[in-house]
């Protein structure tokens, strides 16, 4: 069997791959570094080239699209802005999506996982680390251009705010939004349903969401949620940095 | 009018005009008035470019670059903010990636330079190696071996690693109390300096430990029990309801005390700095008092 039916690429992003051989399909990215192993993934030497799987269970977005997510995704020549990036595991392969042309911007505000981070920066290409806080944009706006999509995967009550005033300011016109949801993190008020229901109304107005899919069984109550962004996100006035725990209500 | 604004790109100022298409460079002078402070002909260049209009800043520490030109800066509005940045000329990520990389290891080396971070790394550590040493102690006290032959050699060898590895806590524990009582004079002096860093280690740095209820501070650093539905029961501060020696029938109401207290001494670590330990401990002393007499009546 050759590679090219092996894998099968992702009409969603070039640098994507699907495996038809394995039941069900993995998933694989072109890997950008040298050695290519980030987090201790599998790795395939083929289609001229070296390829990473993407592990659903350690990853949201890799859960997504292994539960059938094949738009709005990171694709070759784009720049990304990363909330949320830990030790890089998810970024890299966002990373390798962008490819050599496009650049992946990582914010963590930990120590300990961002000092992982950092080594691993030191081996990509194109990975940005940035150590601050995703509730202060002033912190790293120097570092990131205005960019073609932001993933936030902040785990915070108030993580739908984090999203919008960061999209306010780094997004491009139309460009994607894709939050990662952790609906335990909102309160237990609510039921995760509900919380899905009123991030996407938070989010109305700005962001057109175009599609939200429910991670289990690989991450329970977490949704991934996709959009644009709409030129209303863009008008009002004055951007602040978002107030601590401002979104925790009832 | 639209304003001009200033903003910091990849470790440059820019100054964009009020047309949000030029944007020039704002040199620094290392010989200026200040550091980070634009050289002359830089200052008039921005005088010039701002022309009468506002000064807009994008963000609010770089008003000092402004400073003794007359201008009245304010903060960017988001269109205002959304144009400069796209008119900001940009490389490719390539010629940003080496200076981006120094900043973020200048940041994160600071950051772990800071007492507090020093502090949370010490007391893991600490921890660390009372394990260690417990467990040595634990296992030489159990160790027999005949008075001559080779296991007689192995346990001297052995006890001089126990008395290295005792030394060593012995300097990380000296280190520890003094760094949580630059960090955290009140809490160290109402629980104890190695209690007060085990708290702070536990709950990620003074600013969380403030901001928690006494409740949660009391069962802070608790393992799940296993087995049953029961939650947790003891937390790190049991070393410091054990050391005040109230009967034991008592502990758990001085458990709840002393947790009400160190919770007090955590805020004003966290936000006064103002040392409020002297009331606290006279309090802390008085309820000991009032539990052992209970007892004995």
């Amino acid at each position: 069997m050759t590679d090219r039916a092996r894998y099968r690429p992702l009409p969603g992003s070039p640098r994507l791959w699907r495996r038809t051989t394995d039941e069900p399909p993995s998933f694989w990215t072109e890997a950008l570094c040298d050695p290519p192993s980030v987090y201790g993934e599998r790795i395939a030497f083929a289609l001229s080239t070296v390829l990473r799987r993407w592990d659903p269970s350690r990853s949201k977005l890799g859960a997504a699209i292994s539960k059938g997510w094949d738009r709005l995704l990171p694709t070759a020549g784009e720049r990304w802005l990363y909330l949320g990036a830990a030790t890089g595991t998810t970024l890299s392969h966002v990373a390798d999506l962008v490819g050599p042309s496009g650049a992946a911007y990582g914010v963590e505000k930990s120590v300990r996982p961002f000092a992982k981070l950092l080594r691993l920066a030191e081996r990509y290409p194109n990975i940005g680390p940035l150590l601050a806080d995703v509730r202060r944009w002033t912190e790293y706006a120097e570092w990131v251009p205005p960019v073609d999509g932001l993933y936030v995967d902040v785990a915070q009550p108030d993580q739908v705010a984090i999203a919008r005033e960061n999209a306010r300011v780094f997004l491009k016109p139309n460009a994607l939004l894709l939050l990662a949801l952790k609906t335990a993190s909102m309160g237990r008020e609510l039921s995760a349903r509900q919380h899905l229901e009123r991030a996407v109304r938070e989010l109305e107005g700005g962001i057109e969401v175009e599609e939200a899919l429910p991670l289990d069984p690989f991450h329970r109550r977490h949704f991934l949620v996709g959009g644009r962004a709409t030129p209303a996100l863009f008008e009002a006035a004055v951007s602040r940095p978002i107030a601590r725990r401002a979104a925790r209500r009832s | 009018m639209p304003a001009a604004v200033l903003l910091r790109t990849g470790g440059r100022v820019y100054l964009v005009g009020t047309d949000a298409r030029t944007a020039v460079p704002i040199a620094l002078d290392p010989n200026g008035p200040g550091p980070d402070r634009p050289n002359p002909a830089a200052a008039q260049r921005i005088v010039e470019l701002v022309s009468g209009g506002d000064v807009a800043l994008a963000e609010p520490g770089l008003s000092r670059y402004l400073e003794g030109l007359g201008l009245r800066p304010r903060p960017a509005e988001l269109a205002e903010l959304r144009r400069a940045r796209a008119a900001v000329p940009r490389g490719p990520f390539s010629a940003d990636r080496e200076a981006l990389l120094g900043a973020a290891r200048r940041r994160l080396a600071e950051t772990l330079a800071s007492p507090e971070e020093t502090l949370l790394a010490l007391a893991r550590e600490e921890e660390r190696f009372e394990r260690v040493r417990n467990r040595e102690t634990g296992a030489a006290e159990s160790w027999i071996a005949a008075d001559e032959g080779t296991l007689r050699e192995h346990e001297r060898d052995w006890a001089a690693l126990r008395s290295e590895i005792g030394r060593h806590h012995d300097h990380l524990l000296e280190r520890l109390e003094r760094a949580a009582e630059s960090v955290a004079p009140n809490l160290s002096a109402v629980v104890g300096p190695r209690v007060a860093a085990r708290l702070l280690a536990a709950a990620g740095g003074i600013a969380p430990l403030g901001r928690m209820s006494a409740s949660r501070l009391q069962l802070l650093g608790s393992r799940r029990r296993t087995g049953g539905l029961r939650g947790p029961k003891y937390g790190v501060l049991v070393r410091a309801v054990r050391a005040a020696r109230v009967p034991p029938i008592r502990e758990g109401a001085y458990a709840r005390s002393l947790a009400a207290l160190a919770v007090l001494a955590a805020r004003a670590d966290a936000t006064t700095r103002r040392r409020i330990d002297g009331p606290l401990v006279a309090r802390r002393d008085r309820r000991i008092r009032q539990l052992c007499e209970r007892e004995r009546r």
